[in-house]
C-alpha cells in the first residue's frame, strides 16, 4: 500500500535476502517441493514438504495466465461505424483484414445498410447493431464498443475509425510491437489528409501529426477500464490506459476524414456547428478553419 | 460518540472490560524520555496527563523543572531513570526517536513510543526515519498524530493509536481526584490501549479506531462525493476491517486518481487491490492485479516468480508475498508463522529487517545462511545494530569496523552511534 505517493520501497539487503528470494522462486513447477523446503534441521519442514507432495500427486497441471505475453498475441481491431456506405469503410476493412486477427464492430444505428457491408468480412467476429444511436453520448458508444471487443478475449485492441488507414510500415511493424511484454500501449502519428490523399494539412489548428496518438492497447482482463462521461470528443482508448507504460512510434496513419470533396467538408462543418454551436466540446476557431479556402498543405510521404 | 460504545468507561473505580483480566495498574510507573526544549516542547502533554492519573510519572532531564510542568510529574536524571527501569512494572515512554539506543539498551519491561512530528532539519535526516523504524521495532504501543504513520503501523501489525481526530466533543470522562475530566475519543482509546498493553490483553482498540475512521471517511465521501484520497483511505480502513466494500472503494479511488492525471496511480492506488484480493483469499486475482501494476523490470521479474510459485501450489507463500508487497507486514507474518518451513523463515527475516525488528531478524539467521562473503557482511552489520541496541557499544563498533574492511558504508553506523550520543545530550538539555 502506498499511502504516501512519494514513498518508494526500500530494498534492504541481508544475509538471507538478496539471493534467496530470487533463486528460490526461479524453480519451475516440475521441481519437487521437497527441494524447496529442504531443511535438515527441521522435522516440521519435512512434514510440510511431504504434505504438499501428497497433494501434488493429485493436482491437475495448473497454469497461471500471464498478464503480458511476448508471443502469440491476438490482435483485434475495433470500430464504431454509422452510415458509412459510399465512404471508406470497405477500404478500411480490406486493409485491416490484411494484418489483424479479428474485427469487432458496433454499428450506431445506421440507416444505410452499413451492417451488411461489415458482415461480408470473415474477420468480423462480432457485429453489434444498436437500434437507437448513441452518437450524442459518445462515451456510451465507446464503452459499448470496448465491452463488445473485450468479450472476444483479445490480447491487443486496435481502435480504428472507419476512415483511417495504417501505413505499410506500420502494418509490417505491428506484430513486433505487440509481441513484447514491456509496453501496454502503442502510439502512432496520425495525419489529416486534405482534399485527397496526396497532401495533409498542417497549420496552427491542424497538427494532429505533431503529437502521438495511442490507438493500440494491450487488453488485460480485470483492469478497470473506463471512459470519461463526456458526450463528445471522447478519447478512443479508456482513460486508465494512459497511466500504463507505452511506446510512441513514428509510424504513420492516414486519417481520411477530410480527404473528400469540399462539399463533404462543408457537410462536416455544418454537423459540428449543429452539435456544438457554442464550442463547448471543441474549439469554434477550429470548426471555422474547416472552411479555410487556402489551407497549408504538405505533400504526403508514405515512408518515415 | 456512538462508535465508542464498546469501550468501557475508563473511570478506574468502574473497572475495565469484563473480558480483560483485572490487573493492579496503579503499580506501573512511567518514565518520559522527552524531546529537547523543556516541558513546553513535550509533544503529548494530554497523554502524559492520562499517565499521571494511572501511576507515578517521571520526566528525564538534566535541567531544573520548569514552572509549566504539572506538579505531579517528577524530574529525574538519566542515571536515575536507568536505576528505575531496572525495577519491575516500569514503563519507558519515549517521545523522541533519538532516544533509540539510550532507551533500548536499558531493556525496559515495556516501551511506549509517542512519535513526535519532525522539527526543522529532523525531517530531512535519514537518521530520523531509521531510528523511528527501530524504535517501533521494540515498542509495545505506539502513538502518533500522523494518520499516514498510523496506517503504516497498523499494516505492520504494531499496536498503535492515532492521537488525533476531528471530533472535539468529549467521548468519556476520567476521574481525577474529585473531578471528572472529559476525554476526547483518541485519549479514551489510548487509555484503553495502554491498559490492554500493560495487562497483556489482546488488542481490540485498533479495530475500533479503524472502524471509527472508516465511518468518518464514509460520511465525508457521502457529503463531498468520491475523491481519490478519501476513497483510498476508506478502502484502506475497510481492508483492515476485512470489509467487503474495500475493493469498490479502491476502484473508485483509482478512477479519480486517473481522472486527476496522476501518472503513478497504478502503483500508488491500483496495486493495493492485489492486497484486498489476497486478504480475501482470491490469490489468482490478486496476482493478476500485481502483474498489471508491475511497472519495471524488477517488479515484472518478481511477478513471473510469483506465477511460478502459484503454479507450484504455494498459494500461501504467494499470498504472504503479495501482502508484503503492499506493506501489510502484519498479515504476511501471520501467514508465514502458520506455514513454517525454510522459505517462510527467509521471508520473515526480510520482513523483520524491513520493519526495524533487529533482534527478531537476527534470531532467524542460521549458520548456513552466512557462508558467502556478502551475507557474512550483512550479518555482521545486523549484529552490530543489535549490539548497539543492547548497549554493547564496543561489540557493535567492532562489528561495524569489520564490515567496513570490505564496505566503507558500514562506518556510517559508527557515525550514527556518535550522533545519537550527541542527540541524547541535547534531549537532556545538557547542550543547546
Amino acid at each position: 500500500m502506498m499511502l504516501d505517493p512519494k514513498k518508494r520501497r526500500l530494498h534492504v539487503n541481508g544475509p538471507m535476502v538478496h539471493k534467496d528470494i530470487r533463486s528460490e522462486t526461479t524453480h519451475t513447477p516440475t521441481e519437487t517441493l521437497e527441494s524447496l523446503h529442504a531443511n535438515p534441521e527441521g522435522q516440521g519442514d519435512q512434514q510440510h514438504a511431504a504434505k504438499h507432495q501428497d497433494t501434488d500427486l493429485f493436482r491437475e497441471p495448473f497454469s497461471v495466465r500471464r498478464v503480458r505475453k511476448s508471443q502469440g498475441n491476438k490482435l483485434t481491431a475495433m470500430l464504431q461505424v454509422r452510415n458509412e456506405r459510399g465512404r471508406y469503410l470497405e477500404e478500411v476493412l480490406d486493409d485491416l483484414s490484411e494484418f489483424v486477427d479479428e474485427i469487432v464492430i458496433v454499428d450506431d444505428a445506421s440507416t444505410d445498410g452499413t451492417p451488411d457491408l461489415c458482415r461480408a468480412y470473415p474477420k468480423v467476429v462480432r457485429l453489434e447493431v444498436l437500434e437507437k444511436p448513441l452518437f450524442a453520448e459518445e462515451w456510451r458508444l465507446r464503452n459499448a464498443l470496448w465491452q463488445a471487443a473485450a468479450g472476444t478475449s483479445p490480447d491487443w485492441l486496435l481502435s480504428v475509425d472507419a476512415d483511417e488507414l495504417y501505413s505499410t510500415e506500420a502494418k509490417k511493424a505491428i506484430r513486433a510491437l505487440i509481441n513484447q511484454d514491456h509496453a501496454d500501449w502503442i502510439a502512432f502519428r496520425f495525419y489529416d489528409m486534405w482534399g485527397g490523399r496526396t497532401h495533409y494539412r498542417e497549420d496552427e489548428l491542424w497538427g494532429l501529426h505533431r503529437r502521438h496518438t495511442a490507438s493500440l492497447v494491450r487488453y488485460m482482463p480485470g483492469y478497470p477500464y473506463f471512459y470519461p462521461q463526456q458526450n463528445h470528443h471522447v478519447s478512443r482508448l479508456p482513460l486508465p490506459c494512459t497511466v500504463l507504460p507505452g511506446i510512441s512510434t513514428e509510424l504513420k496513419v492516414q486519417h481520411l476524414g477530410w480527404a473528400g470533396s469540399l462539399e463533404d467538408r462543408v457537410r462536416k462543418y455544418l454537423r459540428y456547428k449543429r452539435i456544438d454551436p457554442h464550442g463547448e466540446w471543441g474549439s469554434l476557431e477550429h470548426y471555422e478553419s474547416i472552411l479555410d479556402p487556402e489551407p497549408r498543405l504538405i505533400p504526403w510521404k508514405e515512408e518515415q | 460518540m456512538e462508535e465508542l460504545s464498546p469501550i468501557p468507561d475508563p473511570e478506574p473505580h468502574q473497572g475495565v472490560d469484563a473480558e480483560e483480566p483485572r490487573t493492579d495498574l496503579s503499580a506501573f510507573r512511567y518514565i518520559l524520555f522527552p524531546r529537547k526544549g523543556g516541558w513546553s516542547a513535550f509533544p503529548y502533554p494530554d497523554i502524559a496527563a492520562l499517565m499521571v492519573a494511572e501511576g507515578p510519572v517521571y520526566y528525564v532531564s538534566s535541567l531544573e523543572r520548569s514552572e509549566e510542568m504539572p506538579a505531579n510529574i517528577t524530574v529525574i536524571t538519566l542515571p536515575e531513570a536507568e536505576q528505575l527501569l531496572q525495577e519491575p512494572r516500569t514503563v519507558a515512554v519515549v517521545a523522541h526517536p533519538y532516544w533509540l539506543t539510550a532507551t533500548a539498551s536499558l531493556h525496559p519491561e515495556l516501551c511506549i513510543v509517542l512519535l513526535p512530528e519532525p522539527v526543522g532539519e529532523e525531517a530531512e535526516s535519514p537518521l530520523w526515519e531509521s531510528c523511528i523504524s527501530r524504535l517501533v521495532g521494540i515498542a509495545d504501543l505506539v502513538g502518533t498524530t500522523s494518520e499516514t504513520r498510523y496506517m503504516k503501523l497498523v499494516f505492520q501489525g504494531v499496536r498503535a493509536i492515532w492521537l488525533n481526530g476531528e471530533d472535539t466533543s468529549p467521548a468519556g470522562v476520567m476521574q481525577k481526584d474529585d473531578l471528572e475530566v472529559p476525554l476526547r475519543d483518541y485519549e479514551l482509546l489510548f487509555l484503553h490501549a495502554l491498559r490492554q498493553t500493560l495487562s497483556g490483553v489482546q488488542d481490540t482498540v485498533t479495530q475500533l479506531q479503524c472502524s471509527v475512521r472508516a465511518d468518518f471517511y464514509r460520511q465525508l465521501r457521502s457529503k463531498a462525493g468520491a475523491h481519490e484520497t478519501i476513497s483510498f483511505l476508506l478502502a484502506a480502513y475497510e481492508y483492515v476491517l476485512e470489509d467487503s466494500r474495500a475493493a469498490a472503494s479502491l476502484k473508485e479511488a483509482f478512477s479519480h486518481a486517473v481522472l486527476n492525471g496522476r501518472n503513478d496511480c497504478v502503483s500508488s492506488h491500483y496495486r493495493f487491490l492485489s492486497a484486498i484480493h489476497a486478504r480475501a483469499g482470491e490469490i489468482e486475482n490478486a496476482l493478476q492485479v500485481y502483474g498489471i501494476s508491475a511497472g519495471n523490470e524488477q517488479e515484472r521479474h518478481h511477478y513471473e516468480q510469483l506465477c511460478r510459485w502459484l503454479e507450484a501450489g504455494e498459494e500461501q507463500l504467494v499470498r504472504a508475498e503479495l501482502l508484503r508487497l503492499n506493506d501489510d507486514y502484519g498479515n504476511a507474518l501471520l501467514i508465514l508463522d502458520e506455514l513454517g518451513g525454510e522459505t517462510a523463515r527467509h521471508w520473515k527475516f526480510r520482513i523483520y529487517q524491513e520493519t526495524g525488528r533487529v533482534e527478531d531478524a537476527l534470531d532467524l539467521v542460521h549458520a548456513v545462511d552466512i557462508q558467502d562473503s556478502p551475507s557474512g557482511q550483512d550479518y555482521r552489520q545486523l549484529s552490530g545494530l543489535a549490539l548497539a541496541l543492547r548497549g554493547e557499544r564496543h561489540g557493535a563498533v567492532r562489528q561495524f569496523l569489520e564490515t567496513a574492511l570490505e564496505d566503507e558504508d558500514a562506518l556510517a553506523r559508527i557515525v550514527e552511534m556518535e550522533l545519537l550520543d550527541q542527540a541524547v545530550q541535547q534531549l537532556l538539555g545538557e547542550v543547546p
